[in-house]
């Protein structure tokens, strides 16, 4: 039917109905409502340092026994980080694709290839997986089916050790950096919820680092000299900011009222604590090389460092309670109530939390540690291009 | 008479119609009122950058042509033309902009372009009877109760 047969009528009143409906089905129609609940079971592992407080510590027993339950190779690129939720660990493998691999058996239950290149990190949150490559930033499903991209978000990082977190998963709700700055976004739609803003109306260009009990703790820039801040997460609204601190990369960790900042300077490394109220500076060390990312459990902070040494803090004071040569050979760590383990190009040690003495030492096959983690009673360690899943006897 | 001279003829679309390939190169020029008009409302809605983004040009261009070739009836004025393809540029910015965001960086749902195709057509709709339809008194007939009657002669 040609415009010209229909009424002024009908096509002003057609044009208007059109414009009133194109409001109402508005994008943000699709958009859940806010929710950033970061509690996760023992059996999960959602990101590297296990949950978005990135204590790296898991509330269980632990145990000295390992024995590798099974082990499995991927194709391509070495695997760079594994997390672990519903009975599946997850591996990002470098110019490949994303693994789901059953705890039980290391049976393949999906593989997802959004891009070629995936391989910069891998997280979960809100039932949802988060990676990114070299051209976006990718959601997947429970069982690897695509969600939704994010174009121009790429080389977005979930690492906490040598690189600056870019996004964090807390429940559904993703933070992330964005055009504009520190911004938050629904894990099912993908649509934003808030940017970021300083207490002067500014943008809040900052790095989503670690998150508990309410509060988002971010940092600005992977160098330089900048505060690190506190952000609610409801409204993206600046609550407070610390002094401005020189790092080369930093992390942070967050364990009751105090925040742990870990990271490389110019001199070597540093560990600092700020209280969770208000950033006031509670206590700092220095060390002769860059520390890592910290496990943190019973008022004990352990860091590897950049040397391959092993360092503990008193978390209240700073005091340091131990240290652990450069035969630690130290590179990734992950905490139980009882036990200490360590990822090292050897294999996995386990250490006495409260001594760093040593206490058993199982050999793997590979030099090159990228991934560890504890769930569901194994141990997953990421080496070269290999898997291996080691049982923990619980107690032992 | 001319009138009678024509009565032996057999009706046949007017040779002075422009072929679509003319239509086409009509449609260029339009678009330069359009962005005229769309570049300051863009910076009032505070989308305006100096650089647009790639996708920003495609969607521009890609709207912009497809309303300026609408404009390009064969029975149409210039000026109606014209009119045709600034208001519907205006409309649809304005909707866009002011009450919803226009095309959300999500890629991968579908759905979130039905909001946006809908203003669209609203747009394209109310431009085009504001352009070819005796223009805001189609609106005020609408109040004053002038209105309603079928339009297939009004612009001839």
């Amino acid at each position: 039917m040609s415009l010209n047969r229909l009424s002024r009528r009908s096509l002003l009143a057609g044009g208007v109905g059109a414009l009133a409906g194109g409001q109402l089905l508005r994008p943000s129609t699709f958009r859940e409502s806010f929710d950033a609940d970061p509690s996760v079971s023992t059996d999960e592992w959602l990101l590297p340092g296990r949950s978005p407080a990135r204590r790296n510590h898991v509330p269980v027993t632990g145990g000295t026994e390992l024995s590798v339950a099974w082990d499995r190779s991927f194709d391509g690129g070495s695997g760079y980080r594994v997390v672990v939720a519903d009975g599946r660990a997850i591996v990002p493998v470098t110019d490949d694709a994303v693994y789901a691999v059953e705890v039980a058996d290391g049976s393949t239950a999906w593989r997802a290839r959004p891009r070629p290149e995936s391989g910069y990190g891998v997280a979960l949150g809100g039932e949802h997986i988060c990676c990114s490559t070299g051209d976006g930033f990718y959601v997947l499903g429970p069982s690897g089916n695509s969600k939704w991209w994010l174009p121009g978000y790429n080389y977005r990082t979930v690492e906490s050790a040598g690189f600056l977190s870019t996004f964090l998963p807390v429940g559904s709700t993703l933070f992330t950096v964005g055009r504009r700055g520190l911004e938050a976004r629904d894990m099912a739609s993908g649509l934003r919820h808030w940017v970021g803003a300083r207490p002067d109306g500014s943008r809040l260009t900052t790095n989503p680092l670690a998150f508990a009990d309410g509060t988002l703790y971010c940092a600005g820039g992977r160098y330089g000299k900048q505060p690190f801040v506190a952000v609610d997460p409801e409204d993206g609204s600046q609550q407070w900011a610390t002094a401005a601190f020189e790092y080369e990369n930093r992390q942070l960790a967050v364990d009751g009222d105090t925040l742990l900042a870990t990271g490389e300077t110019e001199a070597g490394g540093r560990i600092q604590a700020f209280a969770v109220d208000d950033g006031a500076l509670r206590w700092q060390r220095a060390t002769a090389t860059g520390l890592l990312g910290p496990t943190v459990a019973d008022g004990l902070v352990v860091c590897a460092s950049e040397g391959g040494r092993l360092h503990a803090f008193d978390r209240t004071s700073g005091e340091q309670r131990w240290t652990v040569g450069r035969q630690a050979a130290a590179d990734e760590l992950v905490r139980t109530d009882n036990h200490l383990y360590i990822h090292s190009p050897r294999g996995v040690e386990v250490r006495d939390p409260s001594t760093g003495e040593r206490r058993a030492l199982h050999e793997l096959e590979g030099t090159d540690p990228n991934g560890f983690a504890y769930a569901s009673g194994h141990l997953f360690a990421l080496r070269d291009d290999r898997l291996f899943a080691l049982e923990v006897v619980d107690g032992a | 008479m001319p009138e009678a001279s024509r009565q032996g003829d057999v009706p046949s679309l007017d040779d002075d119609d422009p072929t679509l390939s003319e239509r086409f190169g009509m449609t260029i020029p339009l678009l330069l009122p359009a962005w005229l008009v769309t570049y300051p409302l863009r910076w009032l809605l505070d989308r305006q950058t100096l650089v647009p983004s790639p996708l920003g040009l495609v969607c521009w261009g890609g709207i912009g042509l497809a309303f300026a070739f609408g404009a390009t009836y064969p029975d149409n004025d210039e000026v109606a033309a014209v009119v045709f393809a600034v208001v519907v540029a205006a409309v649809f910015y304005v909707a866009e902009g002011v009450l919803a965001p226009p095309f959300p960086a999500v890629r991968g749902q579908p759905v979130y372009l039905v909001g946006p195709l809908l203003n669209a057509v609203g747009a394209f709709l109310v431009g085009h009877v504001v352009a070819y339809h005796r223009g805001l008194g189609t609106v005020l007939g609408l109040v004053t109760g002038d209105d309603g009657s079928e339009v297939a002669d009004d612009d001839s």
